[in-house]
């Protein structure tokens, strides 16, 4: 029942909404006017993926510049055309370079701005594999030799996590004095 | 007075600064111990000329010397008093001389109480950090004075105004006044701080002038702002000293622990600052920069995350060396990588280099700042290749089990590796594909905003909370895959339940998968602090709160690492929650209407226009927030404006366990208010883990006794009294 209640209202304050909109321009942000139609949340969702040059790193949507009322409102001037949110996004990269846009919009930006990050991380993955590889074959060798020798306790007994570092390094230096 | 004072202190910081790294070197190249005495009392000389300078510099804004162009700048008289103290770090100079200032803390910090224990060192760790010390001091005395003052001309002319530390020929110090005329602020300037005679004149329209100041930048009059900035820098200035170690260590060519073990704790303090200050960062900028997120992958905030990023693999790493004596390279890396992502945070931020709303003008810095992180970067490199090359970083031990503690440390350094280039890219692309364009080498400049960071950071985290989860678990040296399952089933079969619960709740894939994993990890850390209550429970009849707090008190490092890992399940389920259930919108409504958003009805009693005692106009509006039809709070979101500089939003937050109903009031016209609302689901989680964060570094770092003799071992079995933490 309340469920139907808050859809019910939603739907009548939906239709206030469409009413008034369809009468004159709805205001939003900082005076932003939008046409008929177009909803202050429909702007803020792509508004939020564009960026212009003076705010600093700041989106469209939150932006108080006048630059940025007007970048908001040629958005919902889009949207009102029946603009997709990508074609939007397209359009301001047309216009001002693709620097507008969170991630580049063409292809081969958009490739190179993945690929640079994730071959180096790879890279460094398989120099870390390898090293580890490496360690282990010497370890490996290690064992087998010190197992010859009969010293094959030291490398049976796990380090417990709790111990000092300072006194197990005193520890062992006594030990190897015995030897 | 107090001007002149101040740059007697500066120079006089100078010239110890750089008598000290003198005479350290003459320490190291004359082995004489004479000299690494003095250079000790000269480094620890450093630290009350500095806190003098910075003492009478906030004296000044307190009592406002507007002469001195910085306070001018930065305090008024109608400030509040604790921001005329914080203005101290409100723009460029003041905050320079505070951040020498850190500076000489830690360095005096550091020669005093590593002296005796890392004797070996100090010379080498002394030409660091007297170097260091003495290009910051050179930058407040010659770059970025904040004592310089406003000079005009003797027959009063402001046309030739400037700015200078020394007195220019022929000119005298310059007050500012501020004078209202027919409603419009004016400032000017005279040659008296005393009512001079173009502003006394009683029919004049400028009688009402009163000498004052500009004031601090609104922004950051916020609470947040007074301790933000210094936690911050002292975790960026702490970095200085685990990187003069690991240099000094790369001299001597000793690459054994002890370099590691003197710059353990000093690691962890500079990192817990700035983990401190990002956090503080975050909700500053929830609270005041009026977009409803705390982290917004601006390139400032990412310069400070670099470092910790690297700060936190190196306190990972740094354990194998303690206890296998293995990646004594990799460690060497690691802290010279942070501290250079230190200083190219700092370039970044002061020279105005990256753009964003943190960074401080254009300045010029840029070229003094950009050369010392060249010379450090050149001369850190070149001492790791010489000593690599002779084969100094071979490790004690090798990788014995694939299956091991070590390897699970090696896979966790590697996530952050990615973590950190994933995040240099995305802050630098612009100026490195700028330079590209520039070369000829590409056409267009690629700009990174927050989208990009999303799915690669969210990936590369989810793997790092598994590893947490896990490499607890796993034994150093080699593990069998039995006995590690046999430790997971618990925590595995808690998370399952859990997943299972979110799966019926419908709450989608990804934010299943995210608090699935976090969760895994919160159980995993839990499971192992009950297993070792438990174990001293049954081995020493304890009850459990006393098992606890001994098994804490123990081994702090460990059970302190522990907490910290909590903090960070905590942090990672009030981020899953914020970032994917976020509900927004924004609409227009009069009085008596109401915008309806995540279960709360929030109606718009009145709103209307109050001017602040500092001069800004504040629009304010009376909203009732209601649920089931029940009045749960009343909020008073307000927009300031500020004579100069840009409006703030201040927001109108209903906090609770659940989240935050957040409201900001965007625009009013007649009485129709204009807001942005948010839903932020379990933010309060991003606060709360910070805190977490903190408490677990001081039992981590809480000094113990260091053990002074070898003791007799119990009888009782090493595996028993290993989970109670003996």
């Amino acid at each position: 029942m309340k469920v139907f209640t808050r859809v019910l209202s939603l739907v009548g304050i939906l239709i206030f909404v469409g009413m008034m909109a369809s009468s004159q321009p709805v205001s939003a942000q900082g005076g932003d006017k939008y046409p008929p139609g177009v909803t202050a949340d429909d702007v803020y969702k792509v508004a939020s993926q564009i960026y212009c040059d003076v705010c600093q790193g700041v989106s469209v949507a939150y932006c108080p510049s006048t630059q940025c009322q007007a970048w908001r409102e040629e958005i919902a001037d889009l949207l009102a055309q029946g603009k997709t949110e990508d074609e939007i996004k397209q359009h301001f990269a047309d216009r001002y370079g693709e620097k507008v846009t969170g991630v580049p919009v063409s292809d081969a930006n958009r490739r190179l701005t993945y690929a640079i990050p994730i071959s180096l991380a790879v890279v460094a993955g398989l120099i870390v594999s390898f090293q580890v590889y490496q360690w282990r074959r010497r370890e490996t060798r290690a064992i087998q030799v010190a197992r010859a020798a009969n010293l094959n306790e030291n490398y049976d007994r796990p380090v417990p996590d709790n111990v000092d570092p300072a006194y197990l390094e005193r520890l062992m230096k006594l030990l190897e004095g015995k030897q | 007075m107090i001007a002149e004072l101040g740059i007697v202190s500066t120079s006089l910081a100078l010239l110890v600064t750089g008598v000290a790294t003198l005479l350290a070197i003459l320490s190291v190249v004359l082995k004489d111990e004479r000299f690494a005495s003095s250079a000790r009392n000269a480094l620890l000389m450093t630290f009350p000329l500095l806190t003098a300078a910075c003492l009478l510099l906030i004296y000044a804004q307190w009592t406002g010397d507007y002469s001195i162009d910085y306070v001018n700048s930065v305090s008024a008289n109608l400030q509040p008093d604790t921001l005329k103290i914080t203005a101290l770090w409100g723009s460029q100079s003041g905050s320079l001389l505070f951040y020498s200032w850190m500076l000489s803390l830690f360095s005096a910090g550091a020669v005093w109480l590593n002296w005796k224990r890392q004797r070996h060192l100090m010379p080498w760790v002394m030409v660091f950090l007297g170097g260091t010390l003495a290009f910051f001091t050179l930058l407040n005395v010659f770059y970025e004075n904040p004592f310089a003052r406003t000079w005009m001309d003797e027959n009063g002319n402001t046309r030739t105004l400037e700015v200078s530390v020394l007195k220019p020929a022929g000119k005298v110090v310059a007050y500012p006044w501020k004078t209202d005329f027919n409603g419009e602020t004016f400032n000017d300037f005279s040659t008296s701080d005393t009512i001079p005679p173009q502003f006394g004149g009683v029919a004049s329209a400028r009688a009402a002038a009163v000498y004052d100041g500009h004031g601090l930048n609104p922004l950051l009059r916020h609470p947040g702002m007074v301790i933000h900035p210094p936690m911050l820098y002292l975790g960026f200035t702490g970095f200085v000293i685990p990187f003069a170690f690991a240099m000094a260590a790369l001299m001597i060519g000793q690459m054994d622990s002890d370099w590691i073990r003197a710059v353990r704790r000093w690691s962890l303090i500079a990192w817990v600052f700035l983990s401190i200050g990002l956090i503080l960062g975050g909700r500053w900028a929830y609270d005041v920069l009026g977009w409803g997120g705390y982290w917004g992958w601006d390139p400032v905030e990412n310069s400070a995350f670099l470092p910790w990023l690297t700060g936190t693999a190196f306190l990972h790493s740094v354990m194998i060396q303690e206890k296998r004596g293995m990646l004594k390279g990799w460690n060497m890396v690691m802290i010279i990588a942070t501290y250079l992502l230190v200083l190219l945070g700092t370039v970044a931020t002061r020279t105005g280099l990256l753009s964003s709303v943190h960074t401080f003008a254009e300045s010029p810095l840029a070229i003094p700042m950009g050369g010392f992180l060249l010379i450090t970067l050149v001369g850190s490199t070149a001492a790791f290749l010489w000593r690599s090359r002779q084969g100094y970083f071979k490790g004690d031990h090798e990788i014995e089990g694939i299956f091991s503690r070590e390897s699970m440390f090696m896979l966790n350094n590697w996530v952050f590796f990615a973590l950190t280039i994933v995040v240099f890219w995305g802050t630098w692309a612009e100026k490195i594909t700028d330079l590209a364009v520039g070369a000829g080498l590409r056409d267009d400049v690629i700009t990174l905003g927050p989208e990009y960071y999303r799915t690669p950071t969210a990936i590369l985290f989810l793997i790092i909370y598994v590893l947490m989860g896990v490499a607890p678990l796993v034994a150093w040296r080699r593990a069998t895959a039995e006995k590690v399952g046999a430790a997971l089933r618990i925590p595995m079969a808690l998370t399952a339940i859990l997943v299972i619960g979110l799966i019926i709740g419908g709450i989608g894939v990804g934010a299943t998968l995210g608090f699935g994993v976090v969760a895994f990890a919160g159980f995993a850390t839990l499971l192992e602090i009950s297993k070792g209550a438990h174990a001293r429970h049954k081995t020493h009849g304890e009850p459990y709160p006393v098992a606890i707090s001994k098994l804490f008190a123990r081994d702090r490092r460990r059970y302190g690492g522990y907490v910290i890992h909590l903090g960070i399940v905590v942090i990672g389920i009030g981020i899953i929650g914020s970032t994917i259930f976020q509900e927004v919108t924004q609409q227009t409504i009069a009085p008596g209407d109401t915008i309806s958003l995540g279960g709360y009805d929030m109606r718009l009693d009145n709103s209307f226009l109050a001017q602040g005692e500092d001069d800004r106009t504040m629009s304010i509006a009376n909203v009732t927030l209601l649920r089931d039809g029940k009045v749960v709070d009343q909020l008073r979101p307000r927009r300031d404006f500020f004579p100069s500089g840009s409006p703030m939003s201040i927001a109108g937050v209903h906090s609770n366990v659940k989240g935050d109903f957040y409201t900001l009031l965007i625009f009013t016209e007649n009485d129709q208010v204009t807001f942005r609302v948010y839903w932020n689901p379990l933010v309060n989680f991003v606060w709360w883990g910070g805190v977490l964060l903190i408490i677990g570094t001081i039992i981590a770092t809480w000094p113990g006794r260091e053990p002074a003799i070898i003791r007799q071992p119990r009888r009782s079995s090493i595996t028993a009294t290993a989970a109670a933490g003996d």
